[in-house]
């Protein structure tokens, strides 16, 4: 007998075959591609909550009396202005901070004031936090990341902000703009594994609370690094040292937060992959009915059922394979364009996505074993060719 | 050849009202001939082609093919049977429609492609084929030019038997006349069944046996 050849049909009927590999195609590359789409929020997520803590962490010191400074100035009868105070505060933070670094795990402490900036993802945002510090101290943070200069200069004015080229991008700023209000504006744009920010304090005696600690890595858990001295430090933003940036908070943090968006999202992606592949189970079965009268002629010049059914399952095969090549085709486009647009946006994005990967092939592995359930079906309703002189 | 014993088959078993499509046949066939079966629709001739050439499970009573009962036939040996014995002419030409009229013909041969081929071209010539057809779908052919491809089809490999279910049913007098012709130069060494209910084309039948609701009517045999 004849070999039953799947590529015969498939090359004699490449209409029909077009329309399961299309369809197949475009399933796969949806899927990917939404996760393409969705998963920058994560990955920015993490790139500012996570890219600068090793090497930076940030603290608010809340409860002011812990720190070594003359009350006195606070006291009723007292003469002092609110300057006086302001300074004597800062005085005080900058000597706690000074005690702090003497710490051999930390390289520098420095106190500040801090401006937020929003990164916005295609779908979601992220704060970054930009220490406001002197102009040296500005220079140093730069330097201790290694970040380079491209564009401007670095702060030297008061208000002076430099940040990555990504983060600028991301906000639309460009060298010169104004940032907050008159007194902020961008000088420089450097390029930076992660984004990045630092900015000149431009008001002497704008309150600096915060504190900025350069470390190796050494210090990944502020809150047992303030353990040790005796103070009480967490996020909370009641706690006597309240943290801002250390990378156990920050994973904690970044590891909620993508837990609450991706119940969401997987409902969302869950949806989109069951409501498609229904419509894929429908179309494939269109396949199988178009295929059938053919199958029966087969059973009744004398080809094995299991000869019909693997005919049946090398041109799914190829099908797929069609499928899997045309989808990357598809991906290539979605990729050309979405990196276009998340680039423009300083977005951070990944193209390959592993554990999407692992998805859509245990994916494939369900559709081809679902998708066997009409043929086989069909394979149990073909006796042979009487089945379908029964219908006529 | 065909030793049939009390056959039958029901259709519709589990309905109040069964339906006999052949009820209590007993015949016996030979190793060749040409052996025409008629009787008016409903009668029960394709059924009992069904039933010989193992396409139908009856419901009673059994066949025997040389010495083979059906009844303890497996799947396998059934498909075997149709593969290298039977040959099948359907009421409907069932041609595959995006192979060419000569792939429809090898479809099931037994011969490598290149001696498939070169058979099909000679059995599709002897139906009155042209050779520039060959390589045409088959729906660029006439319906009677189509039939004819059928009958090549069966044909390839030579069966033992064929069963032809109205095999002239969609083709002019001519080419009634010819196909016929065809299948009684086979049948001098194989087994052909012709069902039909036209007996004008049996005239060169060797035997003709008439059913009527599922029952021998008549078993003419001649010369």
């Amino acid at each position: 007998m004849q070999k039953l050849r799947a590529w015969f049909y498939l090359k004699n009927n490449k209409k029909r075959a077009a329309i399961l590999v299309v369809s197949f195609g475009l399933y796969f590359a949806l899927l990917y591609g939404v996760r393409f789409f969705i998963n920058p929020m994560h990955y920015t997520d993490e790139a500012v909550y996570l890219g600068n803590s090793e090497l930076m962490q940030l603290a608010y010191v809340n409860q002011a009396s812990m720190l070594p400074m003359d009350l006195t100035l606070w006291e009723e009868n007292s003469a002092a202005t609110t300057e006086d105070k302001v300074n004597e505060l800062n005085r005080a933070i900058n000597e706690f901070a000074q005690k702090l670094e003497e710490d051999e795990r930390i390289d520098h402490v420095f106190s500040c004031y801090i401006y937020g900036i929003t990164i916005n993802t295609l779908a979601g945002s992220a704060n970054y936090r930009i220490p406001m510090v002197t102009k040296e101290q500005a220079r140093l943070i730069c330097d201790y990341f290694g970040v380079r200069l491209i564009e401007g200069s670095y702060p030297s004015k008061p208000g002076d902000i430099v940040m990555d080229e990504r983060m600028a991008k991301n906000r639309g700023f460009s060298v010169g703009d104004s940032l907050y209000d008159e007194h902020t504006r961008l000088c420089g744009i450097v390029s930076c594994d992660n984004y990045f920010a630092v900015g000149m304090e431009y008001d002497e005696v704008f309150v600096k609370r915060n504190l900025v600690f350069l470390d190796r890595g050494t210090i990944k858990d502020l809150a047992q690094f303030f353990q040790e001295y005796g103070w009480e430090a967490s996020e909370k933003n009641y706690s006597p040292i309240q943290i801002l940036l250390d990378l156990e908070t920050n994973k904690r943090n970044v590891d909620k937060s993508r837990a609450e968006m991706e119940q969401p999202l997987s409902v969302m992606v869950y949806t989109i992959t069951f409501v498609m592949g229904v419509t894929l189970y429908f179309v494939y079965q269109l396949h199988i009915k178009d295929r059938y009268e053919e199958w029966c002629l087969y059973r009744s010049l004398g080809y094995s059922q299991r000869e019909v059914f693997l005919l049946a399952l090398k041109e799914y095969g190829i099908c797929l394979l069609g499928s899997g090549l045309l989808a990357l085709i598809f991906l290539l486009i979605i990729f050309y364009f979405g990196i276009n647009m998340m680039e423009s946006k300083g977005i951070v994005y990944r193209l390959w996505i592993p554990e999407t990967v692992l998805q859509l092939s245990a994916l494939v592995v369900l559709l081809t074993g679902i998708l066997q359930i009409p043929v086989y079906q069909a394979m149990q309703h073909i006796k042979t060719i009487d089945a379908i002189e029964d219908d006529i | 050849m065909f030793e049939i014993n009390n056959l039958t088959l029901i259709y519709d078993m589990d309905k109040e009202e069964k339906v006999y499509a052949i009820n209590n046949v007993s015949l016996t066939l030979p190793d060749t001939g040409l052996i025409g079966i008629i009787g008016p629709s409903g009668s029960g001739k394709s059924s009992l082609m069904y039933c010989l050439s193992t396409l139908k499970k009856p419901t009673d009573g059994e066949i025997i093919y040389n010495g083979k009962r059906y009844s303890s036939l497996s799947k396998k040996e059934m498909e075997s049977l149709r593969r290298e014995q039977f040959g099948f002419v359907f009421q409907r030409h069932f041609l595959i429609g995006y192979m060419s009229v000569l792939d429809n013909v090898i479809v099931s041969s037994k011969l490598p492609k290149d001696m498939a081929k070169q058979k099909g071209r000679e059995l599709l010539s002897s139906m009155r084929i042209k050779t520039t057809e060959m390589n045409k779908r088959p729906r660029h052919l006439s319906g009677g030019q189509r039939q004819r491809c059928a009958i090549a089809r069966a044909l390839i490999n030579e069966p033992a038997v064929i069963f032809a279910d109205e095999p002239t049913a969609s083709l002019d007098h001519e080419n009634a006349f010819h196909v016929m012709n065809q299948l009684k130069n086979y049948s001098k060494d194989h087994l052909v069944l012709v069902i039909t209910h036209d007996p004008s084309i049996l005239q060169e039948a060797d035997r003709i046996i008439e059913l009527w609701d599922g029952i021998i009517r008549s078993d003419e045999r001649r010369g």
